[in-house]
């Protein structure tokens, strides 16, 4: 039994939708670290809900689904408004794809560095564990997305990120779907604020494979920063 | 002949609605008073059209309906997809309030 104190002051924001399989576990493990979770169910229409009976969280369930940026902008609103004591949020995926240790490492730089963001980032390190066909789409996409937005990362599209609340009171996500975190770039952009990338590893597992962004969401994500651009 | 009084009817029925209706903007107004006269026009012979289409500049009546009708096709999915942005704007707003306000309300019931 791990006998760390949990991190109290930094929230995570676990966006969920139809997660009915890894839900459990992805919750169980944050919860050994952190004390403070947040999960959007975003109009789950599977057990995802029942999975999380138990659990020590604060469940957020929206009556529809939106898209995973409608889900971390609620989350966002719910800690601003009503979560005094937090200093930090960290946006992690749901479906178990990223590394608790690398959430842990995001929030230590939250507490003790002074960027307003911190960007996880597949590329730094870890390359090797993204299929090779997803890692020419995701740099493609990247190109853009840097290209558009003026600001230089190595992964815009990671979910795993840490922001500082101070941050996140300059963030306004207007982008319900994938391209809300081209949206944050842009106003990382416009709002000036600080950031660093830090290394984080991915696990593609079979079930992540298939229920996570499809290649062909690429498109719809172009699309989207399109409407962010004009 | 009936035909032609028929939708001749209609479009100064549009005409006259477009005059009288209140309307959320001013270019939903234009778009029926246009529209109508426009019809009305394609009514009542070609020569109108065509006198208008070679006035502007382009080859006949035909062609001006033909390009008219496609930049209003093109101007109403534009309309529509601003729209609809907006609508699922405002409804993920909505959506966020209501489950953050139930949300709320679990955790104060537990606390009692």
């Amino acid at each position: 039994m791990n006998k760390r104190k949990k991190i109290e002051n930094i929230y995570i924001i676990v966006p969920a939708y139809n997660e009915e399989f890894v839900i459990r576990s992805t919750i169980k493990n944050l919860e050994k670290y952190f004390e403070n979770i947040v999960v959007v169910n975003d109009g789950s229409t599977d057990k995802t809900i029942k999975e999380l009976k138990g659990s020590n969280i604060t469940l957020i369930n929206h009556p529809l689904n939106l898209g995973v940026g409608a889900a971390i902008q609620t989350g966002f609103q719910f800690i601003l408004t009503h979560c005094k004591d937090a200093i930090g949020i960290i946006t992690f995926d749901a479906d178990g794809q990223h590394d608790v240790n690398d959430a842990l490492q995001i929030a230590e730089n939250l507490i003790t560095g002074s960027e307003d963001i911190i960007f996880g980032s597949r590329f730094l390190g870890h390359q090797e564990n993204v299929p090779f066909i997803k890692r020419t789409a995701l740099r493609a996409v990247n190109k853009i997305t840097n290209f558009l937005t003026s600001v230089n990362l190595t992964d815009a599209h990671n979910g795993l990120k840490g922001f500082r609340k101070s941050a996140i009171k300059e963030i306004n996500l207007e982008i319900n779907g994938y391209a809300y975190e081209t949206e944050i770039i842009m106003q990382v952009k416009k709002n000036k604020l600080s950031y660093k990338e830090i290394p984080t590893n991915i696990i593609y597992t079979d079930y992540s494979k298939k229920k996570g962004q499809k290649l062909l969401n690429g498109l719809i994500i172009l699309e989207d920063l399109l409407r962010l651009w004009r | 002949m009936v035909y032609k009084i028929f939708f001749l009817t209609i479009f100064i029925f549009l005409f006259l609605y477009s005059l009288i209706r209140p309307f959320p903007n001013i270019y939903s107004r234009l778009f029926l008073f246009f529209g109508s006269i426009a019809g009305i026009i394609s009514l009542l012979g070609s020569k109108y059209a065509n006198f208008i289409a070679s006035y502007i500049g382009v080859e006949n009546g035909s062609y001006l309906y033909l390009y008219i009708g496609l930049v209003t096709i093109f101007m109403f999915i534009f309309y529509s997809m601003n729209k609809h942005t907006n609508l699922e704007n405002s409804l993920a707003k909505l959506s966020r309030e209501i489950s953050i306000l139930k949300t709320l309300q679990e955790k104060e019931s537990k606390k009692k």
